[in-house]
């Protein structure tokens, strides 16, 4: 596979850890995607694609300051690398290009 | 917060979630849970928690890290392969016998494969292959006389396809031998005749013309390439004139497509191809259109998709009624079948029709041989690899000592036993393909040696597999080495390993033995096969097959054919080489002679075979009557009224006094047995001497036979004794005679104890095959041994310096040290007679004449394996026992 390709979910929770900054862990990113999207996401699914855009050097992760909730556990925060941005930007573009190229539609015709 | 959630499932995804993990994982749970019971309460939320616990229980989750080694770093793996190559070179010997074992089992390997697929995709190249079925048929008239045949009547095809809508193509195929004119030259050619649809039911390839076409013109001819090569050379053979002789005549064909050669794993096999629109030039209307107890050609019928072949044949039974009538079907119980086209090469239950059937038992054989042959070569391997640990050993302590995890040293040793299984493989290779012609005169194939994915999936499979298996005992005993106990010198071979060996080279032991006596029992079945007094003299004896123009009853042909024979005996007799000539209706060694049935006065079915001779026969096979006389041409009655048959009769019908007798069957002719002819094998020595009749008219019996069954053609054969010494002279005599009286006719000429030795060209291939396996099991075999004798000294030398010292003598010594070979070797000649013994018998069944195994040839064998076993070692002991103590001991 190519390493440069990424995947619509993978995009979409990459965007989101660029959205969410210093709060991107994986409940908020759950959260986020319910809340702007209106999708239900699995947490486990999102556990594992942030683990997949970590190995793919989009993001990169450490570990926060611990609180009194969560009973205690640290969270694991995620940050959007370089790389990552430079890779959604490079998407926007290609999506912005690919819509050009599409005939607009015009009221008339339909 | 005082709700927790449930703690098994925190366990649970404590016990799999990798360490990294966790915290993030669990405090995103826990938050979830916190929330989801102010949300919607505590039970729900406990439920949600462990549904969210299942579903992190996922690969990417659990073997996340597992598989990321940071030890496979490469200057690690640099460094095992030059300590590989370092320490195959230290111990060149050994390598070189690892190498050359392996190497030859996997030659042996790379053949057989390419054998047993070979036998196992026949007739699967055909894209239709799982829909195209061949007809069988079964009749079963009570009383003995029950004929299932894959050879059906000539109506079947037509009938099946115009009466079930499931039968998308029917093809008859059946074969003839004719006469081919091409311009001036004349050919003796098998001529396939076949149905319109051939091509649309067989994918055989074509190189020019139209495929699709090719069949369906009464004067198209289709040919292959070997036969367009052996006919215009170079010229384009598109729209060339072949002539063919169906009738009487040689008719014109046009060839219309050059097909290429057809593949070998094909059960239909063509040269020369006509449309069966010529049926009517070979056979008549009856046997074409409502003959339904005469079966001739093969029947194939493919068809439609999805079609379910158990659901057609149901419909069988009232179809088969309406078409051959109440009566008849009653009568004969009539009930054809279909069997599959991709079943009929292996399947031995099923008779043989045309195509030829194989024994699936030849291929299990030789790929057990290959995978012996491979087994015996591991062994080596790891024995060897064992036997060097103590040299390894310190290596082993030091890598320990420095931080080297057990992982990494068994994929240390098991990389370095599948370098060394890949030069082996290398030279295998290498080997297979040169060998690939013997091998194929062995085997009896054309097989090629392809570049494809079957070979490289052959190769990769083998190379892990022996890598793998010959890799691993070795590695996990290396691996398992205290470092303190080594690095101190401690260490000491345990008697546990040395036995582990003499285990393993005990394996070898048997195998070889094992193969060497089935090597000496085979060779023994074959020669007494070649040397058993057949009841005639075979030696120096010539069968020259006679043309007879086709046309006319077969009656007529075989009359024409010993007229014919006449003038040849009258010019032969003129040469003094020539000692005798006689003409007979079938020769040796060329399958089945003619059988049939009747019905006698007591209301019992019986058969026995014909043959057709003249009054020449006996004298000049040299045949001894037991008593009564010869036919005579003194005596013009023998021709219309003499029968003589063969000991074997007279016993079957109870005679005692055969001669005056009468063959008890109402309709015969009158005849009266004249003479009782001793039993000679005139089929092979797998099956027992048959009932048989000889005769110089047929017409005596054919007038009250019910069945017959002709599986050569009884056009006559001319015998011919040739003075011994003189070969050359005679047989060049035989063609001048030939070319004067038969002109520009194929001169088809075999010596008797040649083509009755091509009956057994299967076992005696076998024989080869088991008697090379058995070679090469021996040499490896006896390498290994070589290998673990000279550590076993090794390890001995000081033990017999010091038993010198104390006055040992050096035959004393000799004794001592092989001993335990000794014992080793009659320990496996005793556990491989058993095995070899079921098996030889298993052999030795398939024929009715074969010889007993006697314990001769497992002492023989025992004896051999000593005398190897003990020759390999010697040099070792001799080495060990002459050197001189001094040398041995003074560094202590």
């Amino acid at each position: 596979m190519n390493k440069e390709y990424l995947g619509e979910f993978e995009e979409l929770v990459l965007t989101m850890v660029g959205i969410l900054q210093e709060e991107a862990y994986g409940n908020a990113i759950v959260g986020e995607i319910d809340q702007r999207v209106g999708r239900k996401v699995n947490l486990s699914a999102v556990h594992v694609t942030l683990y997949r855009l970590e190995d793919k050097g989009y993001v990169k992760s450490y570990m926060g300051g611990s609180t009194n909730a969560r009973g205690g556990r640290r969270k694991r925060i995620f940050q959007v690398t370089n790389a990552g941005l430079a890779m959604l930007r490079a998407r926007k573009e290609q999506q912005v290009q690919l819509w050009k190229l599409i005939p607009q539609l015009k009221m008339s015709a339909l | 917060m005082n709700k927790k959630p449930p703690s098994l499932a925190s366990r649970f995804l404590a016990l799999y979630c990798p360490e990294s993990l966790i915290e993030g994982i669990e405090g995103d749970l826990q938050e979830q849970f916190e929330y989801d019971v102010k949300q919607t309460g505590e039970r729900a939320a406990r439920r949600k928690y462990v549904w969210n616990v299942i579903k992190f229980f996922r690969p990417a989750i659990i073997l996340r890290n597992k598989f990321r080694n940071h030890l496979f770093q490469q200057h690690m793996l640099q460094n095992y392969f030059k300590i590989a190559f370092r320490s195959l070179w230290r111990a060149k010997v050994h390598s070189l016998i690892n190498v050359l074992g392996l190497s030859l089992g996997i030659a042996c390997c790379i053949l057989i494969s390419l054998f047993v697929r070979d036998e196992l995709t026949f007739d699967r190249m055909h894209k239709n292959a799982d829909r195209i079925y061949r007809v069988y048929s079964r009749e079963d008239w009570g009383e003995k006389q029950q004929f299932f045949n894959t050879v059906t009547p000539f109506p079947m095809g037509p009938a099946l396809k115009d009466n079930l809508p499931e039968v998308e193509h029917q093809v008859r195929v059946n074969n003839i031998n004719a006469q081919l004119k091409v311009g001036e030259s004349q050919f003796n050619e098998t001529v396939v005749v076949a149905g319109q649809d051939f091509f649309d039911v067989f994918d055989f390839k074509t190189i020019v013309g139209d495929r699709q076409q090719a069949l369906h013109g009464q004067s198209n001819v289709v040919i292959s390439k070997r036969m367009a090569d052996k006919y215009f050379g170079t010229a384009d053979p598109l729209n060339k004139v072949i002539a063919i002789q169906l009738g009487e005549n040689f008719e014109d064909f046009s060839v219309k497509a050059v097909a290429e050669n057809t593949p070998s794993n094909s059960s239909t096999q063509f040269d020369v191809l006509i449309s069966e629109l010529n049926y009517p030039k070979l056979y008549n209307q009856n046997l074409l259109t409502s003959s339904w107890f005469n079966i001739i050609p093969e029947t194939y019928v493919m068809l439609k998709q999805g079609t379910d072949p158990t659901a057609v044949e149901k419909k069988f039974p009232s179809m088969f009624r309406t078409i051959i009538g109440e009566d008849n079907f009653k009568k004969s119980k009539y009930a054809p079948g279909l069997q599959p086209l991709t079943d009929i090469h292996l399947n031995t239950n099923y008779p043989v029709g045309i195509a030829p059937v194989s024994n699936p038992k030849y291929s299990y054989i030789l790929a057990a041989i290959a995978l012996l042959i491979l087994f015996v070569a591991c062994i080596n391997f790891v024995t060897l690899s064992v036997g060097r640990s103590m040299q390894r050993a310190k290596e082993v302590g030091i890598r320990k000592v420095v931080g080297a995890m057990r992982v990494q040293l068994v994929t240390q040793f098991i990389g370095e036993a599948i370098i060394v299984s890949l030069i082996a493989m290398v030279i295998g290779a290498g080997l297979a393909f040169a060998n690939l012609p013997l091998f194929n005169d062995l085997a009896g194939k054309q097989l090629l040696f392809p570049l494809n994915g079957f070979m490289i999936l052959i190769i990769t499979s083998l190379l892990l597999v022996i890598g793998l298996i010959s890799g691993s005992y070795p590695a996990f005993v290396l691996s398992s080495f205290k470092p303190i106990a080594i690095l101190k010198g401690a260490l000491q071979t345990g008697s546990s390993k040395q036995n582990v060996r003499k285990v393993l080279v005990g394996v070898q032991l048997v195998l070889s033995i094992f193969l060497i006596s089935s090597t000496l029992l085979m060779r023994k079945q074959l020669t007494f096969l070649q040397n058993k007094n057949m009841g005639f003299n075979k030696e120096q004896l010539a069968e020259i097959q006679l043309n007879v123009p086709r046309g006319g009853t077969l009656a007529t042909r075989v009359n024409a054919g010993f007229e014919k024979a006449e003038r040849f005996k009258t010019e032969l007799e003129k040469f003094p080489d020539i000692l005798a000539v006689c003409a007979s209706a079938h020769d040796f060694g060329n399958g089945a002679w003619t059988n049939v049935g009747y019905t006698d006065d007591k209301n019992v079915y019986r058969t026995f075979n014909l043959n057709i001779v003249d009054d020449e026969y006996l004298p000049t096979l040299k045949m001894e009557l037991a008593s009564g006389r010869n036919f005579s041409d003194a005596n013009p009655s023998d021709k219309r009224h003499s029968v003589i048959v063969n000991e074997a009769f007279a016993k079957e019908y109870g005679w005692t006094d055969a001669i005056g007798k009468r063959i008890p069957g109402k309709n015969f002719q009158d005849h009266e047995v004249i003479g009782v002819i001793k039993d000679f094998n005139y089929a092979s020595l797998y099956t027992k001497v048959q009932p048989l009749v000889i005769v110089e008219d047929p017409s005596i019996i054919l007038s009250g036979i019910e069945n017959i069954n002709i599986d050569n053609s009884p056009i006559p054969k001319l015998m011919v004794r040739l003075k011994s010494g003189n070969m050359a002279t005679a047989t060049t005599q035989l063609k001048e005679v030939w070319n004067r009286v038969s002109g520009e006719e194929e001169f088809s000429f075999a010596f008797v104890d040649q083509a009755m030795a091509k009956q057994y060209r299967n076992d005696q291939n076998l024989g080869r095959i088991v008697s090379i396996a058995a070679i090469l099991a021996i040499l490896i075999g006896s390498l290994g041994l070589y290998a673990l004798a000279s550590l076993a000294m090794q390890n001995r030398t000081k033990e017999i310096s010091i038993r010198k010292v104390l006055g040992a003598t050096e035959n004393s010594l000799l004794v001592l040290l092989s001993k335990e070979y000794v014992v080793l070797v009659v320990v496996c000649l005793i556990l491989s007679v058993p095995a070899t013994w079921y098996l030889m018998a298993n052999w030795l069944s398939t024929f009715e004449y074969r010889v007993a195994i006697g314990f001769d040839v497992f002492l023989l064998a025992g004896s051999i394996s000593l005398i190897m076993a003990l020759g390999t070692i010697c040099f070792q002991m001799l080495k060990t026992v002459w050197t001189s103590p001094m040398k041995n001991l003074k560094y202590e």
